[in-house]
């Protein structure tokens, strides 16, 4: 199907190819080498549990962004959706006990009861932004590129608007049920997107909808002509990814027990840097879900080796950026490489 | 190939579609159709809300400011324009801003002449905008991936050179000038930025340089096709570019009196929002520097009716994010009627 595994699919492989096909898992072996000799706290359970509830928003959000690469469009929103979602929630919870004569939001900043509205309202705003983008890119044509990048500043000022503080999920009934209830190491929320990955990397190997999602990203005009209906499966592409953006969401917001319009700030460019060292190529048409889990794994492993040195932020933001321009500087060059074998 | 005769003739000729369209629709009777018509009845609707809304935007003072701060997001957008133009995307300009001020930053309390560090940021500028064309055309990323991953790098690297300590330029001689100076009674960075314009403009519409750039951003395979270096110039829209919004970043040092690793950050968006604005087409080749130069006029004076009427910093975002959406919008709706037009 792409253009790495017809380069690498012979029958002997050597140690060095067989290294290469499966980078991210030596990347990973690597961190966590390194994160064990550099930190003492690296294998502690705290900190093992930590990686987790992040792996699972950075995992989520990876997935995100590389449903929307695999049919060939872009989404910028999935960061800002993070806060945006909850705060529609606990806003349109707030409207609707204020309408029954009660209160919600306590001194502008506390709430303790209402994680049913902040879940309810974070799914629904998803699906509408999954509807608004792919009604913007199917009825005008506009690339998803420019609607999510103006969507990100609209979203995050509304955010604000909203909610000016931050909000605290004081002894909120079911708010910990997510990212602080732990089976061993692993949080619930962690659990749901191993099964959500699993499920939707089934769906994308074995059935039609992989095929089909894969025909829009490759090809959109051939796949129109061979009867995909390539509008609706970007839709709903659109919609797994606002989706994957507001579990996210709940995510941080469970785990933190609060809602703070800066959460997910940012994130949805480690996104990008995820679904490209893990394989989705930037024009659509491959990558796999394993490959992204695997790099989100590695990613955020990275980060917290960083975060366990106590390292500055810049020193993040400067190696992100270099791991995009490699990998994709690496995609471009093999892809260019399977070109010339054919 | 080599002695085709119609390659000679595109340069110089006057079947140069793109590049001559827009200057003969303001003089036909079709002006109303224009892009420049709507652009001009958004000013006026913008200023006749602010008339309405906040009356004490009509000083002297306050279109002072307005020219101001219109011109330093006005000049990265001027930048954004050309690689717009070419039909590519530079999300990397804001953290441009911030690299190349930073460097120079940090060259000012030590040397005496004032030159240096200006002439530092704008060959910074010019290198970074340059590095985004090698990696767009010569490694062939989509400009998206590239700019993306430049501007998270450059804005890491701004940081990194100086561990996000803040330089304070203390009136230093060119930036004072050019950051908030004033020559008869007009502001210095509003002359340079309309310089700029006026410059730009005669090089887009005139030579045939400024057809090839149009040429190129319209249908880059046939500009290839005819001769055009598609590459380089598409690496000289990126180098300008860089080089543009270094000059932005200067003057913005002077006006803050201080240099700061994170002082680009939103410029990027907004630069793009205000080259949409004013007409330029997100695909390339279509759009004009005076249309950026009134976008970026009506843009900052949308903003200045936000803060005068006290609705603070983040409406100011979601007026970004909204006239990026529905401008867009707007004239893609527009260009499918005038293309259906043309069909019947």
């Amino acid at each position: 199907m792409n253009a790495t595994s017809i380069i690498t699919n012979k029958k002997h492989k050597s140690l060095g190819e067989l290294l290469a096909t499966n980078y991210l898992l030596v990347f990973i072996a690597v961190f966590i080498v390194a994160g064990a000799l550099l930190s003492k706290s690296f294998f502690t359970i705290p900190n093992l549990r930590s990686i987790m509830v992040n792996i699972t928003i950075y995992a989520f959000l990876a997935i995100g962004q590389s449903i929307m690469m695999m049919v060939g469009e872009m989404n910028l929103t999935l960061g800002v959706q993070m806060a945006f979602g909850p705060i529609v929630g606990i806003y349109v919870g707030n409207l609707i006990y204020r309408m029954q004569g009660k209160t919600l939001i306590v001194g502008s900043m506390f709430a303790s009861q209402g994680w049913g509205y902040i879940v309810v309202g974070t799914l629904v705003s998803g699906v509408l932004l999954g509807l608004l983008i792919g009604f913007i890119r199917i009825k005008f044509k506009i690339a998803t590129i420019i609607t999510t990048l103006g969507l990100t500043y609209l979203l995050f000022g509304l955010g604000v608007l909203l909610e000016p503080y931050s909000i605290l999920l004081t002894n909120m009934p079911g708010v910990k049920t997510l990212g602080q209830t732990f089976i061993w190491i692993f949080p619930i929320g962690f659990l749901i997107l191993i099964v959500f990955a699993g499920v939707l990397s089934f769906l994308l190997r074995y059935t039609k909808f992989g095929q089909r999602i894969y025909a829009t990203g490759n090809n959109e005009k051939a796949a129109l002509y061979l009867g995909v209906r390539t509008n609706v499966w970007k839709i709903v592409a659109f919609l797994i990814s606002t989706f994957c953006g507001s579990m996210a969401g709940l995510m941080a917001t469970s785990r933190l027990e609060s809602i703070d319009t800066m959460q997910g700030n940012g994130l949805q460019f480690y996104a990008i840097a995820i679904a490209v060292i893990s394989g989705v190529r930037v024009n659509g048409e491959s990558g796999t879900i394993e490959k992204v889990m695997l790099g989100s794994v590695a990613l955020y492993l990275l980060i917290n080796i960083f975060n366990l040195m106590a390292l500055q932020v810049w020193y993040k933001t400067t190696i992100i950026g270099a791991l995009i321009l490699i990998a994709v500087i690496q995609q471009t060059l093999t892809a260019r490489k399977g070109i010339e074998l054919k | 190939m080599g002695s085709n005769p119609k390659r000679t003739n595109l340069g110089g000729s006057g079947d140069a579609l793109a590049a001559t369209k827009t200057k003969s629709n303001i003089m036909s009777s079709r002006f109303f159709s224009t892009d420049a018509f709507l652009l001009l009845c958004i000013l006026a609707v913008v200023l006749v809300i602010g008339a309405i809304w906040t009356p004490r935007m009509y000083t002297w003072n306050n279109f002072y400011n307005i020219l101001r701060t219109a011109s330093y997001v006005g000049l990265v957008a001027l930048g954004s324009s050309l690689v717009l133009l070419v039909g590519e995307f530079d999300l990397s300009a804001g953290s441009i801003i911030s690299l190349s001020s930073m460097v120079a930053g940090m060259l000012l309390g030590k040397i005496t002449n004032s030159w240096i560090p200006i002439v530092v940021t704008l060959l910074l500028g010019l290198l970074c905008g340059f590095l985004n064309g090698i990696l767009v055309v010569k490694l062939r990323i989509p400009a998206l991936f590239a700019t993306l991953g430049t501007m998270q790098f450059y804005a890491g690297l701004a940081m990194l050179i100086t561990s996000n300590v803040s330089v304070f330029v203390y009136d230093y001689g060119i930036y004072a000038v050019l950051g908030k100076g004033s020559v008869l009674g007009l502001p210095v960075p509003a002359i340079v930025f309309v310089v700029c314009a006026i410059f730009l403009n005669f090089l887009l519409t005139r030579t045939k340089f400024g057809k090839e750039f149009y040429y190129t951003g319209t249908n880059a395979r046939a500009a290839w096709l005819s001769g055009i270096n598609v590459g380089n110039l598409k690496i000289i829209a990126f180098s300008l570019a860089g080089m543009i919004a270094s000059i932005s970043g200067i003057a913005i040092s002077g006006q803050v009196n201080q240099i700061t690793s994170t002082m680009g950050i939103g410029y990027e968006l907004s630069a793009i929002a205000i080259a949409i604005l004013g007409g330029i087409r997100m695909g390339g080749g279509r759009g004009t520097i005076l249309g950026t130069l009134i976008g970026a006029l009506t843009f900052q004076i949308m903003l200045n009716i936000l803060t005068l009427s006290g609705l603070g910093t983040y409406a100011e975002q979601v007026l970004k994010g909204a006239l990026l959406v529905i401008i867009v919008i707007i004239y893609c709706v527009m260009d499918e009627r005038k293309a259906r037009r043309r069909l019947d």
